[in-house]
């Protein structure tokens, strides 16, 4: 059996969805440097890790195939595959001319990659899809060539970083020359640098879209795809209390007045664009029953990232709401009972999704006979309590375009003014 | 290389699994689902509701399709309710069933790719070569047997008899150089404005008669007021970005669809496509060259290609079949 597909289809299969631009520009220029910055002190460009890949998966390391935005696989630095003679293993076939960030030329020994058929393919197919499984040479020095359009050219722990073209890229030079990134800047530094043209992307809260709007600041939202849940770390709080501060959130609230109706209310961890089925977790409040439920008056250690002014207003407004079913939220050292996270959509693949959530928050998952009877067991027993998906928000200065997502800034170019 | 395979997940893909070809092997599939929670005579309360950008007079079709297959089993009505969402994901529609009985609950879903729905029939561009001259094409206008070609300094007319175009006139436009040089012409009635980056040319066309002034100046583009960037060759105000796989020209057709040259290289032949928002709805119009000009005309649009064989500027026709 062989698998292939044609450069056509898959260009047209992976084009994005259009998106709105202030200045419909189009023919690209090439040139310029790109600053973005980030809160993000992300502390190696390692596809292993998790703050990475979340962040720029696929600018610098590029996976044998990748999920597109319809959550099919398609052929990337494979091109192909096929069972080998025996019909026990699977070979994919690499893509030619590829280089690697250090100038050679990336050839798989015996022109082909191989893997056991010991599981069907397209659970191999969505496993060699993950970042983490991104072709990744170490060089003697210490440093990580890839393939992507862009190279590390220098990598500040948690600070700064820069990427650069990487000239001979297979798919094509990217527009930009280079891209510095400065991590660690919190919100309101991101949006006085853009004000003062010392960045180009800056990240924003769904609560600035509309007062950046209104001063005409280019501002682009993702698909909904972060997921704000509650999580109970201690596992000797009752189902019946856990169930009880579920009940008692007023979602409603807090969507329409402290996340400014920009963002979707939710109990499922994959939104419902993405599974069709997260309507199925009913995201109601039932403060009687809550009540009913935590009769015992407990007293819960609350933690959240109060560096933050969006998680703090919705703390805060989820610790009034506990109030009224009987249950405090206080803050308090040690070990929290219970969390506030946000945490963020890795993969279009749902199941590579609910993993990726799982592991973040270090549960263990056991996949069940569907995606979701996966997600309904993980959520079952009320230990992850979702609440919101909110888009990712990005601000952008005047002369970027052609921006899609902070994951893909290949086609990203600069007009010069 | 990293581990490729890390721990392995049994990984169920029920929705892939469960995709069917049509609507209506999915409405069956989705029944016999049901079905199998239910007792042999029983036939439920069915609940049908809409999601999804389903197309809603197909979901009566769901509704009526469910009805005769569950009501098939028996006469037992109200042993079990069923509500049944059609709602939609990344890969297509989801049909949801919640089926609830006494003491039971259960979720059953199946799903229908895109793919399996009715799809519309091709779109088609055809082309006809109207003019061919060794200097650059910026825009060209056909009125009958008149016809005005812009080139990058000048602007000329020509006439046809005998079915033969011959230039009758020319007039030289002051306006600077630029490198990868763009324009547009518009005409109202005996008046013509040539609009190129970074200057506007007004006057009649005939006889041709411009006077060029050195400001930016708007003119219609897909109903918008845009404008070319002084000294470069990108338009403002367009009112959508280009296609990410299509860095070509791109403009709008059809209801909402974009007819958009390919990221051809200067010296590869080109494709013209028309997509409706990711899709390409049309198969691709081959050109000798690449595209280096493409504006909506009254019956469709006017294409510039450089025929890489010939190294001329060819002006097209094309015409655009909606499928309407």
């Amino acid at each position: 059996m062989q698998r292939t597909r044609s450069l056509w289809i898959a260009a047209t299969s992976s084009f994005l969805l259009f998106v709105a631009s202030l200045a419909g520009a189009r023919r690209p220029h090439y040139g310029g440097e790109l600053h973005i910055e980030i809160r993000e002190q992300i502390p190696s460009p390692d596809p292993a890790n998790r703050a990475f890949t979340e962040t720029l998966p696929t600018e610098v390391f590029e996976t044998l195939v990748r999920v597109d935005e319809q959550g099919e696989i398609q052929p990337w630095l494979a091109t192909s595959w096929t069972h080998d003679v025996a019909q026990k293993r699977w070979l994919f076939i690499p893509r030619t001319n590829v280089t690697l960030h250090n100038g050679s030329l990336w050839s798989p020994p015996g022109g082909a990659i191989s893997f056991p058929d010991d599981k069907p393919i397209e659970q191999i197919l969505r496993e060699l899809a993950n970042p983490a499984n991104a072709v990744v040479v170490h060089e003697p020095d210490g440093k990580l060539s890839g393939t992507g359009p862009f190279r590390i050219a220098r990598w500040e722990p948690g600070k700064t970083a820069r990427l650069e073209a990487h000239e001979t890229y297979w798919g094509g030079r990217a527009f930009l020359d280079a891209i510095e990134i400065q991590m660690g800047r919190a919100i309101r530094e991101q949006l006085l640098d853009l004000d003062l043209a010392k960045t180009d992307v800056a990240e924003a809260e769904v609560t600035d879209v509309r007062r950046l709007r209104q001063r005409g600041v280019d501002v682009r939202l993702s698909k909904p795809a972060d997921v704000l849940v509650l999580v109970f770390e201690n596992s000797q709080i009752d189902a019946a209390t856990r169930e009880a501060l579920a009940l008692a959130i007023d979602r409603n609230a807090i969507q329409s007045v402290l996340l400014d109706r920009q963002a979707e209310i939710s109990a499922a961890l994959l939104p419902q664009w993405l599974s069709g089925y997260a309507f199925l977790f009913p995201a109601v409040r039932d403060v009687n029953r809550a009540r009913a439920l935590a009769h015992a008056q407990p007293r819960l250690r609350f933690a959240y990232d109060r560096d933050n002014t969006l998680i703090r207003s919705v703390a805060e407004r989820i610790a009034v709401n506990a109030s009224e079913a009987g249950i405090t939220l206080v803050s308090a050292s040690g070990t929290p009972d219970v969390t506030l996270r946000r945490l963020r959509l890795t993969s279009m693949d749902e199941m590579q999704a609910l993993n990726d959530f799982a592991s973040a928050l270090r549960i263990s998952l056991t996949p069940a006979a569907s995606v979701y009877e996966t997600e309904k067991q993980l959520l079952g027993e009320f230990r992850i309590v979702p609440l919101f998906h909110l888009p990712a928000v990005y601000a952008l200065g005047k002369n970027v375009r052609d921006w899609t997502s902070l994951q893909r800034l290949e086609d990203v170019w600069l007009e010069t003014r | 290389m990293h581990a490729i395979i890390p721990p392995v997940f049994g990984a169920c893909l029920l929705l892939a699994l469960f995709a069917v070809s049509d609507v209506e092997n999915a409405v069956q599939l989705l029944a016999s689902k049901i079905a199998s929670h239910l007792a042999p005579a029983d036939s439920p309360r069915l609940a049908v509701r809409n999601i999804s950008s389903f197309p809603a007079e197909d979901v009566t079709n769901v509704r009526a399709g469910l009805l005769r297959i569950l009501r098939k089993r028996g006469r037992s009505t109200g042993a079990a309710d069923v509500t049944v969402t059609i709602s939609e994901n990344v890969r297509g529609y989801l049909l949801v069933a919640e089926i609830r009985k006494k003491n039971m609950s259960a979720i059953e879903m199946v799903n229908i790719k895109p793919s399996s729905l009715p799809q519309p029939r091709l779109l088609a561009v055809s082309k006809r070569l109207v003019w061919e001259q060794p200097e650059p094409i910026l825009d060209l206008q056909e009125a009958g047997d008149r016809m005005l070609v812009l080139s990058p300094a000048r602007i000329a007319r020509y006439e046809r008899h005998a079915g033969k175009w011959s230039m009758v006139e020319v007039a030289d436009l002051a306006v600077p150089a630029i490198r990868d040089p763009r324009g547009r012409i518009e005409l109202e009635q005996e008046k013509i404005n040539v609009f190129l980056p970074g200057a506007v040319c007004r006057g009649s066309w005939e006889p041709l008669k411009l006077t060029c002034e050195l400001t930016s100046a708007d003119f219609t583009l897909d109903g918008a007021p845009v404008h070319f960037a002084p000294a470069r060759n990108t338009i403002e105000g367009q009112r959508r970005s280009t296609p990410r796989a299509a860095f070509g020209d791109y403009i709008s057709v059809c209801d909402n669809k974009i007819l958009a040259s390919s990221a051809s290289a200067p010296d590869a032949t080109d494709t013209i496509t028309i997509f409706n928002g990711a899709a390409a709805v049309s198969e691709p119009s081959d050109f000798p060259g690449p595209v280096t000009a493409l504006w909506p005309a009254p019956d469709g649009a006017l294409a510039v290609a450089r025929n890489l064989t010939t190294r001329n500027y060819a002006a097209y026709a094309l015409s655009v079949d909606c499928g309407h």
